[in-house]
């Protein structure tokens, strides 16, 4: 079985951010020294105790997906390694924002992004009150500012003269 | 050894012809002794007779001056007694032409130092009307130059100072242009401040109220419409 068909970008769907990335990275560094001197049944348990709900699912999901079975230690490196390895190839979408972004706001963007740009892509989001809304965004090479911030100083400068006007009237 | 008979002949005549030479010479010399010893007496005749010729001559000179010296005497004695004899006579003449000749000189001096003067205060009176006269004259020429020199320097220091005066006014009238155009420059750059300091506000304002209105779900709207715009723009 060819290793790069294990997994699926599809697969690390639930990986929104560049740190949930990162810290999903670092738990499958932090298994994959240890993988072999664990008994068998024991991988859950370490699982559980190690990291959240969410990375022990996805990486449950991840081995059921390619079928290998929690004390099958070979399985489950082989696909740790390839999971990592695919992480440090995704694509980081950029954006700033004015406000911090809860989880429902983090899903809906992911989601678009999912919808437009297929699976693949991590956000990387950062926040500066001062653009007051909207995003700055920067995708592979390619960055536009469509702050709120901005766009409202265009229109005062584009019409400074008549605000001007009617305000010294 | 023998001799060449030429040679020998020669020698001979040689010797013949030395010999004829020597007797002519000692012939000749022994006139030269008698010419000499002739000649000798002769010089010695004619000293003596040359020093008695001297001895006449300066006995006789010695005799003649005495003479002389005491005529001489005699006649300066002479000479002697007619002059203070003289004397006497003539002092007196001599005195009373003196002071005849005092008389005249002083006299003569005396209408000489009238004439003098009168001709001294006759020429002191023309010297006096000349100076006076060329005073005048010259009190004239300095009067007039000085009024002539007055007037152009009146003329010179109006024209000065209506030079001066344009100049001034040229200067004050470009510092007046520099100063209304700084004004004016300046105005315009506080209007323009003042301007940008109420759009600032009214920006600031703005941006201020926008920002705290917008809810959640607003922000969210305006990241995805960010993205699509983004999408959209790369796309072009």
């Amino acid at each position: 079985m060819n290793d790069e068909n294990l997994i699926r970008y599809d697969s690390l769907k639930s990986l929104k951010t560049t740190q949930e990335a990162d810290s999903f990275a670092e738990l499958i560094d932090s298994i994959l020294p240890n993988l072999f001197k664990i008994k068998d049944s024991e991988f859950e348990d370490i699982l559980s105790k190690t990291t959240g709900k969410s990375n022990s699912t996805l990486i449950k999901n991840l081995l059921e997906e390619n079928k290998i079975t929690q004390t099958d230690h070979t399985g489950i490196k082989r696909v740790l390694v390839q999971v990592r390895d695919i992480i440090k190839k995704f694509k980081v979408v950029k954006l700033t924002v004015a406000i911090d972004p809860t989880e429902q706001t983090i899903s809906r963007i992911s989601e678009w992004v999912y919808k437009n740009y297929g699976p693949g892509n991590l956000l990387d989001i950062e926040t500066d009150e001062s653009i007051l809304g909207g995003a700055i965004v920067s995708i592979g090479g390619f960055y536009k500012d469509f702050s709120l911030k901005k766009a409202i100083g265009e229109v005062f400068t584009n019409n400074k003269k008549d605000l001007i006007g009617s305000l010294t009237k | 050894m023998s001799i060449n008979p030429i040679v020998f002949f020669d020698l001979i005549a040689s010797l013949f012809i030395i010999s004829i030479a020597l007797v002519i010479l000692a012939f000749s010399y022994s006139q030269l002794l008698k010419k000499l010893s002739a000649s000798q007496k002769t010089y010695e005749e004619l000293t003596s007779s040359a020093n008695q010729k001297d001895t006449d001559l300066l006995e006789n000179a010695r005799k003649k001056a005495s003479e002389i010296i005491e005529e001489s005497t005699q006649k300066a004695q002479e000479i002697i007694n007619d002059s203070q004899i003289f004397n006497t006579d003539t002092k007196k003449k001599l005195d009373d032409a003196l002071q005849t000749l005092i008389k005249h000189q002083i006299a003569y001096f005396e209408k000489t130092s009238e004439d003098f003067l009168n001709e001294y205060k006759k020429e002191l009176q023309v010297i006096k009307n000349t100076t006076l006269q060329i005073a005048t004259t010259a009190s004239k020429d300095i009067e007039e130059d000085t009024k002539k020199e007055v007037q152009d320097f009146d003329s010179i220091l109006a024209r000065e100072t209506f030079a001066e005066q344009k100049v001034v006014e040229e200067k004050i009238e470009d510092e007046y242009s520099k100063a209304q155009k700084q004004v004016e420059t300046y105005k315009a750059d506080m209007i323009k401040k003042v301007d940008d300091g109420i759009f600032k506000i009214l920006e600031g304002v703005s941006k201020t109220a926008l920002g705290k209105t917008i809810p959640l779900n607003e922000h969210e709207e305006l990241i995805i419409d960010a993205l699509e715009k983004a999408k959209k723009t790369s796309m072009n």
